[in-house]
């Protein structure tokens, strides 16, 4: 199906290549993983293997690469666009027309179906993506998730043979992803549809993959065995991490097969982890706030508290007003009622630039926040802008630049500009953090520097209020959570209250074990203690 | 106020397509047209400020949206250009009996473009810059009306398929300002979050750039899911020269417009001058309607189902264009209006006027339910 010989490809103006020398071949009906750190050319493959690249980036292209038995070379993306269908990482950049259904007849009037088969094709995947209800709505009144399913809806319908996904879950609540993965499974079953995903949240895709392809980093690409690449590389997800720790053999790769190690282990005799100790000093108060666009309500009568010290995760649906309420900690969205102080300042009341020394916040999509000619140069202003103590080096050492300091913001890795991103708008020591989604499209590596450094931060005193999907991370870091549904709290508490023992906001250890564990660190500090 | 990224997208209501306020986007192209050529045609002031306040009563009259909402800007800047213009023209070439003030006068050198600023300033040059400036306002204004209400989808279909690979560029360059302008609001957000002040012009230049790359960025990223989409694919290679033919056409087109707004006048015949630059528009409207009608059909989900409304903006359109044509070539109407050699008041026909007015078409068929933001 996909054929891969000796790919080399180098974007113009770039030191290395991104790809060199990569071979491989994909049979039909498989379902790969393609995984890797940031900027480790998983993107840039995806893009190879439908022909953007070389035919959309400029840069030296070298090898061959037979997609379908066509070479990408002498075929222009549009003319793969019947074979192989890609959705890209960013569904909001995909979108052409203004209503669903004209988005998903796009690219079948392209391929000039007859409008028998569109009618026919456009309910099939209206059906597949669950999306009927959408059909009537314009694209601008949808939310990331939904937007997500009608690309996808709209690549499907034109029938492709292969199927390239990029990140298709980073925006995605854990019930959205799970259906949109649980539906590409289906595909890949039923239909033998090919298809290859780039995914950093591995405990969401792993058990689906039948191989790995491994983008190093370095511009190599190996093609691994599942479980061989569980058994091996730096990221993994936590059941196998835990695996491994525990020599639990072979290594498993879901929740369901680690069930069988775990049952050997008596849980009943491990001391449960502790919970967090119940503080005092509220930095974060918030009291029956409520923020409404144009008739619609995205927050009615929030009420929470966040201590000094402590890191609050909070979480729900896509949509809930979790990025509102960040936005109105600022001042950046205006609040209808209620009261909101933070670290002691009324921020209902104060201009977002005047509450910048104390509250930081890093918004959804880092590349927006950097506009100056050097990483070291991005930090400054920070710092002069705000007015907060601190220095430069200390920023650069915390997120592990220095070595990039006097770089373009543009000219290094996706995962080197999320750290860029973090040590400009955290430079300083503000003493409350407010994050939006800080891991989505993060790669292993970097989320555990992040996590390590919050909760430095949090020793340090300072306070964090953290919007997230991302389950593991909540578990691996949080304090305490708060979900959100349709602008309302629903519930509040530690947590090893609220991570554990449901379906959708469990961590994979916590499935396993049940209890107060979230993470392979609870699980082996018990045994530890255990055995001493 | 707009909301965070998520709130941007999940909280403009959903908004089905509604009947009364679509417009075919055929006949927002033929008012665009319409305003845009009225206002090449005349420098009479009076009919060009008629021309101008039509085109922003409907550009007012166009259904409130986040794409509207995003022409705001474009329209602010566009006027502070037109009007930053006028000084601009007026200091670097004043000529004309009428002296209003006297400056000193700086030469530069020929390397530097040998340009003359300062000296007299007449009261004939400043008239004559201020009609240029109207003359922009009102294709900008038109323009952004256009923008605000036409799905760029939708219209983009209308193109025959031989210019899909054409089109694809013509994509890149309308999305940049609305992508950049969007790019716009984040970076002077974050630039907010790290203690600037987000209002006042001092930094203009420091996310000039940025913004402008972040908006090309991503209009590319759009273009490149077009491409990936298989748009444009299956044009056979024996359509080239109906590619060339629409290519040439749209090329003539503009010449013909270019030629017309700046050597225009109508005094004497010859290269350069209004019949010739019709001449042009003309060949390059047939090369255009060839390639549309020999092109290969494609098939659709939906038709484009054109109602009376856009029948009678069409007619509208047409109307207002060929009443400003006749009237020209009938040297009747007091379309031009010249400055030099000295300055007078400018004429009114009420035939001009009722031209300018036939401009106003849309915003009467769309009920003026839009509203200021």
């Amino acid at each position: 199906m996909i054929k891969v010989e000796g790919l080399s490809f180098s974007y113009a103006n770039a030191a290395r290549p991104v790809l060199d020398g990569v071979s491989f071949d994909v049979e039909p009906g498989e379902l790969v993983l393609v995984a890797g750190p940031s900027g480790g050319g998983k993107s840039t493959l995806l893009r190879c293997l439908n022909g953007l690249v070389p035919h959309f980036h400029g840069g030296s292209f070298g090898g061959n690469v037979l997609v379908g038995g066509r070479d990408t070379r002498e075929h222009q993306p549009r003319d793969l666009a019947d074979v192989v269908g890609l959705v890209l990482q960013d569904p909001e950049s995909q979108i052409v027309a203004e209503s669903v259904e004209d988005e998903i007849a796009f690219g079948m009037e392209n391929l000039g179906l007859d409008r028998q088969a569109m009618r026919k094709r456009l309910e099939e995947v209206l059906d597949l993506m669950s999306i009927v209800s959408l059909r009537e709505r314009a694209l601008s009144s949808l939310s990331g998730g939904e937007l997500q399913r009608v690309a996808i809806a709209a690549v499907l319908s034109m029938q492709p043979r292969i199927l390239l996904l990029d990140e298709p879950t980073s925006q995605l609540d854990p019930q959205s992803a799970e259906e949109l993965l649980t539906t590409v499974q289906r595909l890949n079953d039923d239909l033998g549809l090919t298809v290859l995903i780039a995914e950093h949240r591995l405990e969401r895709v792993v058990q689906y993959a039948d191989r790995v392809l491994y983008a190093k980093g370095n511009g190599t690409v190996d093609s691994m065995n599942v479980r061989e690449a569980m058994t091996t590389l730096p990221l993994a997800p936590p059941v196998s991490r835990l695996g491994r720790v525990l020599s639990w053999s072979p290594v498993p790769l879901s929740v369901r097969e680690g069930r069988r190690f775990a049952a050997t282990i008596d849980v009943a005799a491990l001391a449960q982890p502790n919970g967090a100790r119940p503080r005092a000093n509220a930095t974060i108060v918030v009291d029956n706030l409520a923020v409404e666009y144009e008739g619609f309500k995205a927050l009615e009568s929030v009420s929470l508290r966040v201590h000094c010290g402590e890191i609050l995760a909070l979480m729900g649906r896509n949509g809930a007003g979790k990025t509102t309420l960040l936005r109105t900690l600022v001042g950046l969205t205006k609040a209808a009622s209620g009261g909101a102080t933070v670290a002691g300042q009324d921020v209902l009341a104060m201009a977002t630039e005047a509450l910048a020394k104390d509250v930081a916040l890093v918004p959804q999509d880092p590349a927006s926040v950097l506009y100056h000619d050097t990483i070291e140069s991005e930090i400054e202003d920070t710092l002069s802008g705000t007015r907060r103590q601190g220095t430069v080096e200390a920023a650069l050492d915390e997120w592990r630049l220095g070595e990039l300091r006097r770089r373009h913001p543009a000219d290094v890795s996706a995962g080197e500009r999320q750290r860029a991103a973090l040590a400009v708008m955290l430079a300083g020591r503000p003493s409350v953090l407010l994050l939006d989604e800080p891991t989505r499209g993060m790669d292993y590596e970097t989320k555990q520097l992040l996590v390590a450094n919050l909760q430095r931060r949090c020793r340090d005193g300072a306070t964090v209020l953290l919007a997230s999907h991302d389950v593991e991370l909540a578990g691996a870091c949080a304090d305490r959570v708060l979900l959100l549904a349709e602008g309302r709290v629903v519930v509040e508490g530690p947590a090893r209250e609220v991570l554990t023992e449901t379906l959708t906001f469990s961590t994979q250890v916590n499935k396993l074990f049940g209890g107060r564990f979230l993470t392979p660190e609870d699980v082996v500090g018990a045994l530890n203690r255990v055995s001493t | 106020m707009i909301a965070g990224s998520e709130g941007a997208a999940a909280y403009t209501g959903s908004a089905p397509r509604d009947e009364v306020q679509d417009l075919h986007p055929g006949a927002w192209l033929a008012w665009l047209m319409a305003a845009s050529v009225t206002a090449f045609l005349t420098s009479n002031p009076l009919y060009l400020s008629l021309g101008l306040l039509s085109a922003a009563v409907v550009f007012v009259a166009v259904p409130d949206s986040p794409k509207k909402r995003m022409m705001w800007p474009v329209v602010l800047i566009g006027l502070f250009f037109s009007i930053l213009s006028i000084p601009f023209n007026v200091l670097t070439g004043s000529s004309g009996p009428t002296e209003l003030a006297s400056i000193p006068e700086l030469h530069f050198p020929r390397w530097f473009g040998g340009v003359t600023f300062g000296g007299p300033i007449t009261g004939e040059a400043l008239v004559t810059a201020t009609l240029r400036a109207l003359t922009i306002s009102t294709l900008v204004v038109a323009a952004a009306a256009f923008n605000a209400a036409v799905d760029h989808y939708r219209l983009v279909r209308l193109a025959p398929r031989s210019l899909a690979h054409a089109m694809l560029v013509v994509t890149i360059a309308i999305l940049v300002v609305p992508q950049a302008i969007q790019h716009g609001r984040r970076v002077a957000e974050a630039r907010r979050l790290r203690g600037w002040e987000g209002q006042g012009l001092r930094a203009l230049p420091v996310l000039l750039l940025p913004v402008l790359e972040g908006g090309l960025e991503r209009s590319i990223q759009r273009a490149e899911s077009l491409e990936a989409r298989g748009f444009g694919c299956g044009v056979s290679k024996g359509d080239w020269r109906l590619s060339l033919a629409g290519m040439m056409g749209i090329g003539l087109c503009v010449w013909g417009a270019f030629a017309q707004f700046y050597y225009g006048g109508g005094f004497a015949p010859g290269p350069g001058s209004a019949p010739f630059a019709l001449l042009l528009s003309g060949v390059g409207l047939v090369a255009l309607a060839v390639v549309r009608i020999g092109g290969v059909k494609a098939e659709r989900l939906h038709s484009e189902r054109a109602s009376w409304r856009d029948a009678s903006v069409i007619a509208a359109a047409a109307l207002s264009v060929l009443l400003v044509l006749a009237l020209r070539a009938a040297d009747a109407g007091d379309l031009s209006y010249m400055a030099y050699p000295e300055l007078m008041a400018p004429a009114f026909h009420p035939m001009g006027a009722v031209a300018f007015l036939l401009v106003l078409a849309p915003a009467l068929v769309l009920g003026g339910s839009g509203g200021p933001a």
